[in-house]
């Protein structure tokens, strides 16, 4: 597909924000169609390394038989603050703060030692200097998840900041 | 269409449950189509009641645009409570999570009940009668959400 310009363009982020941003974040949330009648949208933790998503199932559910129809993906990001409302005028003034990033991407599945490297940096992704590092792997439940490693072809941010 | 049956079922949240997320929540994530049938995600502010979501939007836009070629959407309303992590990679790692996914389809109306709608998406935001002025209305778009099917699933 081509890739819509954004109407309002002082709402747009820089990819330096925009990576700020999502490494500040562990939960996305994930849409897809592969051949059904309806778009499929889960939320779902998530690791960003190296411009990529990493992402994990369980091998027998909805998501990893759809995207084996379709890889075609599309990901949200979003914070939101309160709705201002106070003395303003609905429809015109109302004001939700808010930051968002919208990505496109493919999605596959990496098997062998390339599955085992993204597990262990989607981990490494959620500790924080003052967990106890992780020391064993369960191979098993290894074998029994999915990865799914999301590409990005097109990411964009928008943002309305409270003073905006 | 078939619907998916859940693969833990004891993980499925009852009727009260999913009802009580959604009226707790403000904000859900809207899937649609795009022209070449790939998805486009966004976050949206949502008014549940009567079974039915209540979004609203300017009246051009991506999502407008996906919605008139093909109005079957999915709406997503989640929180997330904790993370637990472990020293052991990864069974011993649990996300707790209530999460409600609700296929649709999404009805732009423009006749006298738009007001009536944008009106009611805007009380459950700000929780009094606010009488909206005809611009205001005129500049808005309503979109409904009329659900085929809702499943709500908690993580442990």
């Amino acid at each position: 597909m081509s890739y819509e310009q954004m109407r309002k363009k002082e709402k747009a982020m820089t990819m330096e924000e925009i990576e700020t941003f999502i490494r500040s974040k562990t939960i996305l949330h994930l849409c897809l169609t592969g051949n059904s009648s309806h778009p499929y949208v889960v939320p779902l933790n998530y690791a960003y390394v190296n411009g990529k998503f990493i992402l994990h199932s369980t091998n027998k559910g909805h998501k990893a038989e759809i995207l084996h129809v379709d890889p075609r993906v599309c990901i949200t990001i979003s914070r939101q603050h309160f709705i201002e409302t106070e003395g303003l005028i609905p429809c015109e003034e109302y004001k939700t703060p808010y930051t968002s990033i919208v990505a496109f991407g493919k999605a596959y599945f990496p098997e062998g030692n390339e599955k085992i490297g993204y597990l262990t940096n989607f981990v490494k992704y959620y500790m924080k200097i003052d967990d106890p590092p992780v020391t064993e792997f369960d191979t098993d439940f290894m074998l029994r998840t999915y990865v799914i490693v999301i590409e990005v072809d097109h990411i964009t941010g928008k943002t309305l900041r409270r003073e905006a | 269409m078939e619907w998916k049956k859940m693969i833990k079922e004891d993980r499925q949240l009852s009727e009260q449950e999913v009802e009580s997320l959604l009226k707790s929540n403000k904000i859900g994530q809207l899937g649609t189509f795009n022209n070449d049938g790939s998805p486009y995600v966004i976050s949206m502010n949502y008014a549940y009641s009567n079974g039915r979501f209540i979004l609203h939007s300017a009246k051009d836009g991506h999502k407008i645009r996906n919605i008139l070629n093909n109005n079957k959407v999915c709406f997503t309303v989640s929180q997330h409570y904790q993370t637990t992590k472990s020293n052991k990679s990864c069974s011993g790692w649990h996300v707790q999570y209530k999460s409600v996914i609700a296929f649709g389809r999404a009805i732009i109306p423009e006749d006298e009940n738009k007001k009536a709608l944008l009106e009611e998406f805007t009380n459950a935001f700000t929780h009094e009668n606010v009488a909206l002025s005809e611009k205001g209305v005129q500049k808005t778009l309503a979109i409904v959400i009329e659900i085929e099917h809702i499943t709500g699933k908690r993580g442990e």
